[in-house]
C-alpha cells in the first residue's frame, strides 16, 4: 500500500490511503486512491487534433493528422510524419505487439495494418462502422461497430478474420480490458453507459452485463493497473470508474475529450499520467493519477 | 484505448526505391536530369537527413495553365496527393480498381459552386466476408484492390520524388521531403510510368500555406456563413470549403464548396438551411483547402492529382445545443442522445 503526495496547483488535492473498495481487492498492492477529486489537467500542446492515440514501443505518442495521416510526438515536440494518408477518416488506433499498428478507418470501413515500414495493408473490411479499437490477450484485436449493429467484434491481426462476439447496445464504442485481460469494458457513447464483457480463454463472451451508467457521453477507455477505468467524455470531462463500480468525475476540461491512455514512460510522456485528447483543439491534458497503465497483453 | 507496443516504430523516412524495369529507368533518368536530386538518392534514412538542392529561382517554371479538373463521384478510383501540413510535407497516392462504394458520396442538392453530400450508409446482413464490401441493396462486392501505376515521379518539389508502390498494398507514398516541401508557385508535376494502367501525366501547382482569418466560424438559420482568409497568389489554385456535421457518422452531412481563392466566401443561405435540416449533430467542423486538381481518365476510373494546404475549425451552431441528457437543455428543449442535440 503506498501513498503519495501530490505536487500540483491544487494544493489540496491530495493522495492519501488505500483503494476503499475494488481497487484495493482487485487490483495490486500499492493501489490509492485521489482523496479530493476532480484532479487538476495541463494541456500539453503538440498532439494533432485526433480521436484516439496510442505509444509506441518507442514511446512517442501516434496520433492522426487530420484524420488521415499518422504522425508521432514526443511531449513538448511538433508531430512527425510516420506515414501520409494511410485511413480516409481514422478513428480508433492500437499498436500491435510487433510493431504495427492498426486504425480503424471509419469511411471505407476497413481496418488498416501499417507496419514499421510505413506499408499498408488492409486487415478487414467486414466491420461497416468501426471506431473502438484495443489490444487483447494473444494479440487479438477488439472493435466495436459503432452506431450501426452496435456488435463487438474480435479480429485475428494476421488472417483479418472477424466474429462478432456480442452486441451491448448500438452506441458501442470505446474499449479497454482489464489488467488480468479477461473482463473487457465497453461504453455506450449514447447512453453513458459503461457494460462489461468477461472473455473465456478462447475469446469468447462467457457473460456480459450493464455494469455502470452516468459516464456522460464516452467514448475512449482506458484501464489503470489497479483496475480503474477511466471514460474520455464528449461532455467536456474525465470518469472514473474504480473496480467496485462507484463512477468519480476524475478532471473537468475545458474542451472535449475523446480518448485517454497512460503515458509511455518515455519521450517525456509519464508512465502514471493519464493523457486525454483534445478532440476539436488538439493536444492533450495530463492528469497525474499517480498510477501507471495495465501490463502489455499476455 | 491504448498501451505500448514491445517494438518500436523504425525511425520514420523511406527512401524510394529505383529503376527495376525499362520504363521506369527511362522516367528515373527524366527525373535525375532536373534540378533537383531523388529525396532516396540523397537521404540517410537513419539519420532522418534529406540532401537535395533547392531550385534557383529562375529555374522555377511559370505557373502553368492548370486546369481545375475534379473527378466524378461515381468513377473517381484513385488519388495522388502532394499535401503541405502545418509540420511536414507528404506525398502519397493510390488507384484502385474500381471505386470503393462507401466513397461515392449521395449529392443530396447542388447550388453553383456548391455540393450538399451525404455518406450513405451501406447496410448489409448479414456482414459481407473477408476481401468483400458492402454496396447499394444489401449487396456485398469484392473490395476493390490497388493497381500498380509504375514508378511514379513528382516534379518541381525541393526533392523530387521517384515511387515505387508497396509490392502488397500498391500504395505510393514518400515522406522524405523537406519541410516545406516546395516553394509556392512552383510547377509541379506528377508522372506515371505505366502499369496495370496507362501512363499518365497530370499537373499541379504550389500552393501557398492557407491561413484562416477567423477563429470562431457560427452557423446560424436564416444567414448566410462569411469565411474569410488571406488570398493567394494569382494562379490556378481553388478554395474547397467542406462544412461537416457527422459526429461519429451519425448524421454524414458535408455542404462541400469550390471558389476561387479571392479570400472571401458566403456559404448561401438556402444551403445552410439544407445543411441544418439534414441533421446537426455533435460537433460539427469546417475545413479550408486551398489547392490544385488535375484529373485522368484511365482504363479502371477517374485519378486525380491534388496539391493542397488546409486548415480546421469547430463550427459553432447557433440553436444546436450539445447535450448529454435533458439536463444540458433549456427548457422547453429536451435532449434528443442519439444525436446529442437539444431538440
Amino acid at each position: 500500500m503506498r501513498s503519495r503526495a501530490w505536487i500540483g496547483p491544487v494544493a489540496t488535492a491530495v493522495f492519501l490511503a488505500a483503494c476503499s473498495e475494488g481497487a484495493a481487492s482487485n487490483g495490486p498492492s500499492g493501489c490509492a486512491a485521489a482523496a479530493t477529486l476532480p484532479l487538476p489537467a495541463l494541456h500539453v500542446a503538440g498532439p494533432p487534433a485526433s480521436e484516439d492515440f496510442t505509444f509506441d514501443g518507442e514511446g512517442y505518442l501516434l496520433a492522426l493528422d487530420s484524420g488521415r495521416s499518422l504522425v508521432r510526438v514526443a511531449r513538448g515536440g511538433a508531430p512527425m510524419l510516420v506515414a501520409p494518408n494511410v485511413v480516409a477518416n481514422g478513428r480508433g488506433l492500437s499498436v500491435l505487439g510487433t510493431g504495427d499498428v492498426v486504425i480503424a478507418d471509419q469511411d471505407r470501413s476497413l481496418l488498416v495494418r501499417v507496419d514499421r515500414a510505413g506499408d499498408v495493408r488492409r486487415l478487414t473490411t467486414t466491420i461497416a462502422n468501426p471506431n473502438g479499437l484495443t489490444l487483447g490477450a494473444g494479440g487479438q484485436l477488439f472493435v466495436t461497430d459503432f452506431g450501426i449493429t452496435g456488435d463487438v467484434f474480435r479480429v485475428d491481426p494476421e488472417s483479418g478474420e472477424a466474429l462478432a462476439l456480442a452486441r451491448p447496445a448500438a452506441g458501442s464504442n470505446g474499449l479497454a480490458f482489464s489488467p488480468d485481460y479477461r473482463v473487457l469494458y465497453v461504453g455506450d457513447h449514447d447512453a453513458g453507459v459503461l457494460y462489461r464483457l468477461s472473455l473465456k480463454a478462447d475469446g469468447r463472451v462467457a457473460s456480459a452485463e450493464r455494469w455502470v451508467q452516468g459516464i456522460g457521453t464516452p467514448d475512449g477507455l482506458a484501464v489503470d493497473g489497479c483496475g480503474n477505468v477511466y471514460a474520455a467524455s464528449w461532455d467536456r470531462r474525465v470518469y472514473q470508474v474504480t473496480p467496485a463500480g462507484q463512477v468519480r468525475i476524475l478532471a473537468e476540461l475545458p474542451s472535449i475529450v475523446s480518448a485517454v491512455a497512460f503515458g509511455s514512460g518515455k519521450q517525456g510522456w509519464k508512465a502514471d499520467s493519464l493523457y486525454a485528447s483534445a478532440l476539436q483543439d488538439g493536444g492533450v491534458f495530463e492528469i497525474d493519477v499517480g498510477q501507471p497503465g495495465p501490463p502489455p497483453p499476455p | 484505448m491504448s498501451g505500448p507496443g514491445e517494438n518500436g516504430w523504425r525511425a520514420g523516412r523511406r527512401a524510394g526505391r529505383h529503376g527495376r524495369r525499362a520504363a521506369d529507368l527511362v522516367l528515373a533518368l527524366a527525373l535525375a536530369a532536373g534540378p533537383g536530386r531523388g529525396c532516396g538518392q540523397g537521404a540517410d534514412p537513419a539519420a532522418g537527413q534529406v540532401v537535395c538542392r533547392m531550385p534557383e529561382p529562375a529555374e522555377i517554371p511559370a505557373p502553368p495553365a492548370v486546369a481545375y479538373r475534379r473527378c466524378p463521384l461515381a468513377s473517381k478510383v484513385g488519388e495522388f496527393q502532394v499535401e503541405l501540413a502545418q509540420h511536414f510535407t507528404a506525398v502519397s497516392g493510390s488507384i484502385a480498381e474500381a471505386p470503393l462504394p462507401t466513397d461515392v458520396r449521395e449529392v443530396v442538392v447542388e447550388s453553383g459552386p456548391c455540393r450538399l453530400l451525404r455518406r450513405r450508409v451501406l447496410d448489409c446482413d448479414p456482414a459481407c466476408t473477408a476481401g468483400m464490401t458492402c454496396a447499394e441493396a444489401g449487396r456485398c462486392v469484392r473490395y476493390p484492390g490497388n493497381l500498380d501505376a509504375g514508378t511514379v515521379g513528382v516534379t518541381g518539389l525541393r526533392c523530387q520524388v521517384q515511387m515505387h508502390p508497396d509490392p502488397v498494398s500498391q500504395r505510393y507514398w514518400d515522406t522524405n521531403l523537406p519541410h516545406p516541401g516546395y516553394e509556392p508557385g512552383a510547377s509541379i508535376g506528377l508522372h506515371a510510368s505505366g502499369a496495370a494502367v496507362p501512363p499518365f501525366s497530370l499537373a499541379g501547382w504550389g500552393v501557398a500555406p492557407l491561413v484562416l482569418d477567423q477563429a470562431l466560424l457560427r452557423l446560424e438559420p436564416g444567414q448566410p456563413v462569411p469565411i474569410a482568409w488571406t488570398p493567394g497568389q494569382a494562379g490556378p489554385a481553388r478554395i474547397q470549403l467542406d462544412l461537416v456535421i457527422n459526429q461519429h457518422g451519425i448524421t454524414p452531412a458535408t455542404l462541400s464548396c469550390e471558389v476561387p481563392d479571392s479570400g472571401r466566401f458566403e456559404v448561401p443561405v438556402d444551403l445552410i438551411e439544407r445543411l441544418l435540416a439534414a441533421g446537426t449533430s455533435g460537433y460539427p467542423q469546417l475545413r479550408v483547402s486551398r489547392q490544385t486538381s488535375d484529373s485522368a481518365d484511365l482504363p479502371p476510373g477517374c485519378v486525380e492529382f491534388v496539391v493542397s494546404s488546409a486548415v480546421e475549425r469547430s463550427l459553432d451552431v447557433a440553436g444546436h445545443t450539445p447535450c448529454r441528457s435533458d439536463v444540458d437543455c433549456p427548457t422547453p428543449k429536451r435532449c434528443q442522445v442519439v444525436s446529442q442535440s437539444c431538440l
